[in-house]
């Protein structure tokens, strides 16, 4: 009996079993009834979130790793490449310590200063200076050193420029280092071999003179002729002891010279313009340097010191013109023809010259040329023309001021240059909008030269005004390789002289300065020869 | 890292701090106290916040304690952690009865705003979160989900507190209080390596039960394969009723499969009338498995020894589990568990707990905790 009861109880125990279990699964089935299930389900949905997550993270990290390898990579190369200019190329740096010795170096300053004894040295003799340099330079360092100055302004004046000796330009640039404290602790001066440099500016200054002398071959032709003539005259004036003749004359090589932006050659004559007696060996030194210069380049110009530069050649159709010539007054027409050149062909490439006389005197100026297509008898105005420059370079130099001294009037100021015929003479006008004469420093000068004073007080502003013409006489306080030696007026006051024509100046004050030339358009050959002009106004 | 540590057998809090934190020097970011409920755990929290007032103090009440290589009952153990590498925030969770998502969600947010945690793009590997929580409140299951849930993807490992066997009253300690009904959170970044311990000594058997009549929320199974579940248990391992005590059962918890993973269902308690109660959470129709049992140092030793590599960690947090604590006091065997310890971390702390989490699952008779390293290169 008990077992059976046993077994009965077993069963309805199963029973009760597969009735949970049926539900259960049912439960399952219906997708509910577990909270458990619900909880172990979510853990592991979270797990699986996370582990995406990580490897998310794990990816962007690997990504970042290798990111970052690359980039470091790359700064080694470039630190690599960098330490390798910095210590075998072109740069060095120099650290400067307050008692003018060096404090530290990159290996690249021992090749570029040439020495190797570096550590501890003083500065001034590693860089090759002489005593004096070397007084400046430890001058402005401890300038630097004193930081009352914006270092901008003590590290410039600081020297730019040594010569190694190794024979390389070097340039000097200066970096403060501060202190913690925010004191000048050091100087980083950075060394840079600008020998390569500079060579390959002076070439390329050099290109650039060439291509602009091409672009004006007929007014370098020209110069060139006038050059030599001038020196022929300079010679002939030594020779008959007119040293004033001689000085204008080089003085206008030198002008003209420099117009054309031969600067060499313009610094020679002005090195060489102040001697006290000009002798035939200075003009054989300047004709030479030309000379040169033109051997030089004679591929490239085709222009010839040996040559005759002045010749005029003459076309087939204008030989048939003077073939058919029948009397005198003919050919001396067809003379007449064939020697009008346009006066841009006779002008000195003043553009350029306004251009550079304007950025060295600080002054922003338009010229205006008119006429320039105007043919006119080159024989009659090229002696005239290639003195304008001197009155180009002083109403640059004197009339026109600085763009902060021109108040109300316009920036650029204006510069015009302007040929025209006039009834039975050539015009030309060269006009600015400056600040005019200074007629009291004129006078000044004029009473210093020994002009007695009454004579002037009876003058009038237009009569004061022509003592520009006076040799010698200058407005300028200081002469520069620009102007100042009072010398240039008198020079085209004496072509226009010579080519039968006047000049006049008329200046108005604070509003700008009229010149103002004629010239007899017909050559004084084929004319009856013009009675000499009164008043003030020099003629010839 | 620097680590202080003391414990104390005094059963007064003020005193048991003060003889336990004697001779340290520093100021702790994060204090980690565990102490049986012998004494005051409020009294504790507030003696500890009063000596160290800019650390953050984390802890809860046992049913043992740790230190290492050392084990009491009755004892308070407590570690100060100090480090640069390391960024505590704290929080605790209050009445976890009433708690739902949105106010774990929002303690969790307080502490990554607190961290400068940026949801959208934080590296959830960088962090871990410490959990302690009321071993008698029955919400381990539906709270630590919740806060794992939150976490998004960080690392979650606590335990529950004790209270040495009595199951009356068990306490987490924040800050210079003590709280029931609750738990605390202690989310750190860390910039030390760290990486989280599952020990279990358990595998299963081929013997099948199903739970045919359970009451859910006291976690207690009536009936197993619908009859009265203390003789089916004690039919299965072979034994009487009247033999089902102490070791047997700690040696022989049920265990369940799901997606393949063995879950363990460690008995609280069997009661007069034959029902047992769990530590986890248990439901009619679940099929669970007798565990078996293996020997409980050589496997804490494995594992310990496939964490700790070559070098020793330099802190371990344990939470381990009351039926492993008692399994290892039957045998005798916390002088060797205390060995394996010392020989494998340089500083452990640890507690006997009535229930381990782990990753938002309340789990049992495991051994879960945070291993430390301060290696130069995990700087």
């Amino acid at each position: 009996m008990s077992d059976d009861r046993d077994w009965k109880a077993r069963a309805l125990a199963a029973e009760r079993t597969v009735d949970v279990l049926k539900r259960k699964v049912v439960d399952l089935y219906n997708g509910g009834g577990s909270n458990i299930q619900h909880t172990l389900e979510r853990a592991r949905v979270r797990e699986a979130e996370s582990r995406r997550r990580r490897e998310l993270v794990e990816l962007r990290n690997a990504e970042l790793v290798r990111y970052s390898a690359r980039l470091e990579a790359e700064v080694a190369a470039r630190t690599r490449d960098l330490q390798v200019i910095l210590d075998n190329v072109v740069f060095g740096f120099l650290v400067v310590g307050p008692d003018a010795k060096i404090r530290g170096f990159t290996r690249s300053c021992v090749e570029l200063l040439g020495t190797d004894q570096l550590a501890g040295s003083p500065l001034a003799p590693a860089l090759g200076y002489t005593a004096t340099q070397a007084t400046t330079l430890e001058l402005a360092l401890e300038q630097v050193f004193d930081d009352l100055l914006p270092a901008e302004l003590t590290l410039d004046q600081l020297p730019h420029a040594a010569i190694g000796s190794s024979g390389r330009s070097l340039r000097l640039d200066g970096r403060v280092i501060r202190s913690t404290e925010g004191g000048v602790d050091a100087i980083l001066l950075t060394i840079s071999d600008v020998t390569a440099l500079e060579a390959a500016q002076r070439e390329n200054a050099h290109y650039r003179l060439i291509v602009q002398l091409l672009r004006q071959r007929d007014s370098f032709v020209t110069f060139v002729a006038d050059f030599l003539s001038l020196a022929a005259a300079a010679r002939e004036a030594i020779a008959a002891s007119d040293q004033h003749l001689a000085r204008r004359a080089v003085h206008t090589m030198k002008g003209n010279a420099g117009c054309f932006g031969l600067t060499d050659l313009a610094t020679l004559i002005h090195g060489l313009e102040d001697s006290p007696n000009l002798d035939p060996q200075v003009i054989d030194r300047i004709e030479g340097e030309l000379a040169a210069f033109l051997t030089a380049n004679f591929d490239v110009l085709g222009i010839s010191p040996n040559d005759h530069p002045g010749r005029i050649a003459i076309s087939s159709r204008e030989l048939e013109s003077l073939a058919a010539a029948t009397s005198l007054a003919g050919v001396a027409g067809w003379i007449h023809d064939i020697r009008r050149r346009p006066v841009r062909a006779l002008l000195t490439p003043f553009e350029d010259m306004v251009r550079r006389l304007g950025e060295r005197c600080d002054k922003r100026v338009e010229l205006v040329v008119e006429g320039g297509e105007l043919r006119v008898d080159g024989e009659t105005l090229a002696p005239i023309m290639r003195e304008l420059g001197h009155v180009v370079r002083n109403a640059i130099d004197h009339g026109i001021e600085t763009s902060e001294d021109r108040g109300d009037k316009p920036i650029p100021a204006q510069l015009c240059i302007r040929v025209s015929e006039v009834g039975a003479d050539y015009e030309i006008v060269v006009e600015d909008d400056g600040r005019g004469v200074d007629v009291a420093m004129l006078a000044k000068k004029a009473i210093a030269m020994g002009v007695p004073e009454a004579d002037l007080s009876t003058r009038t502003y237009d009569q004061l005004v022509d003592l520009v013409f006076v040799d010698g006489l200058t407005t300028s306080g200081t002469v520069t390789d620009v102007s100042g030696r009072g010398v240039g007026m008198s020079a085209i006051a004496a072509a226009v002289r010579r080519g039968g024509g006047s000049i006049r100046v008329h200046s108005r004050p604070g509003r700008g300065t009229r010149i103002e030339i004629r010239v007899p358009r017909t050559p004084p050959g084929f004319r009856a020869r013009r009675p000499s002009q009164t008043g003030l106004a020099y003629s010839g | 890292m620097d680590i202080c540590e003391g414990s104390s057998l005094e059963l007064d809090g003020e005193r048991a701090v003060a003889e336990a934190v004697a001779g340290w020097t520093g100021a702790p970011d994060l204090v980690l106290v565990f102490s049986s409920p012998v004494r005051s755990a409020e009294g504790v929290a507030r003696s500890l916040a009063t000596r160290f007032p800019a650390a953050q103090i984390v802890g809860c009440t046992t049913a043992g304690e740790h230190l290492s290589g050392a084990h009491s009952n009755g004892g308070l153990v407590v570690t100060g952690i100090s480090s640069p590498k390391l960024r505590w925030a704290t929080a605790l969770i209050e009445d976890l009865a009433a708690v739902d998502d949105a106010g774990v969600r929002a303690t969790v947010d307080s502490l990554f705003e607190r961290l400068g945690i940026d949801r959208t793009s934080f590296d959830a590997r960088r962090y871990f979160c410490l959990q302690f929580i009321d071993g008698m409140s029955g919400a381990e299951e539906r709270v630590t989900p919740l806060v794992a849930d939150a976490l998004d993807g960080i690392a979650l490992i606590g335990g529950s507190a004790g209270d040495d066997l009595a199951f009356r009253r068990t306490e987490v300690i924040h800050g210079a209080r003590a709280h029931s009904g609750a738990a605390v959170l202690a989310l750190c970044e860390s910039g030390l390596e760290f990486q989280c311990l599952k020990h279990q000594h358990f595998v299963t058997t081929a013997r099948t039960l199903a739970i045919t009549k359970a009451d859910v929320a006291s976690r207690r199974v009536y009936e197993l394969d619908g009859e009265p579940a203390a003789h089916v248990y004690a039919r299965v391992l072979g034994v009487t009723r009247d033999q089902l005590v102490g070791q047997l059962v700690f040696e022989h918890p049920l265990t369940f499969r799901y997606q393949h993973e063995l879950y363990v269902r460690s008995i609280q308690q069997i009661h007069p009338d034959d029902s047992i109660s769990f530590y986890c959470a248990i439901e009619e129709g679940m099929v669970v498995e007798i565990g078996a049992h293996e020997e409980l140092v050589p496997a804490l030793d494995a594992d310990l020894a496939k964490l700790a590599g070559d070098t020793p960690v330099d802190l371990l947090i344990g939470s381990n589990c009351i039926l492993r604590a008692l399994e290892t006091k039957a045998r005798d065997q916390h002088a060797e568990v205390g060995a394996l310890f010392k020989q494998r971390c340089r500083h452990m702390i640890g507690f006997d707990t009535y229930g381990e989490q782990l990753d938002g699952l309340h789990i049992n008779q495991t051994l879960v905790a945070l291993a430390l390293r301060d290696r130069p290169e995990a700087a």
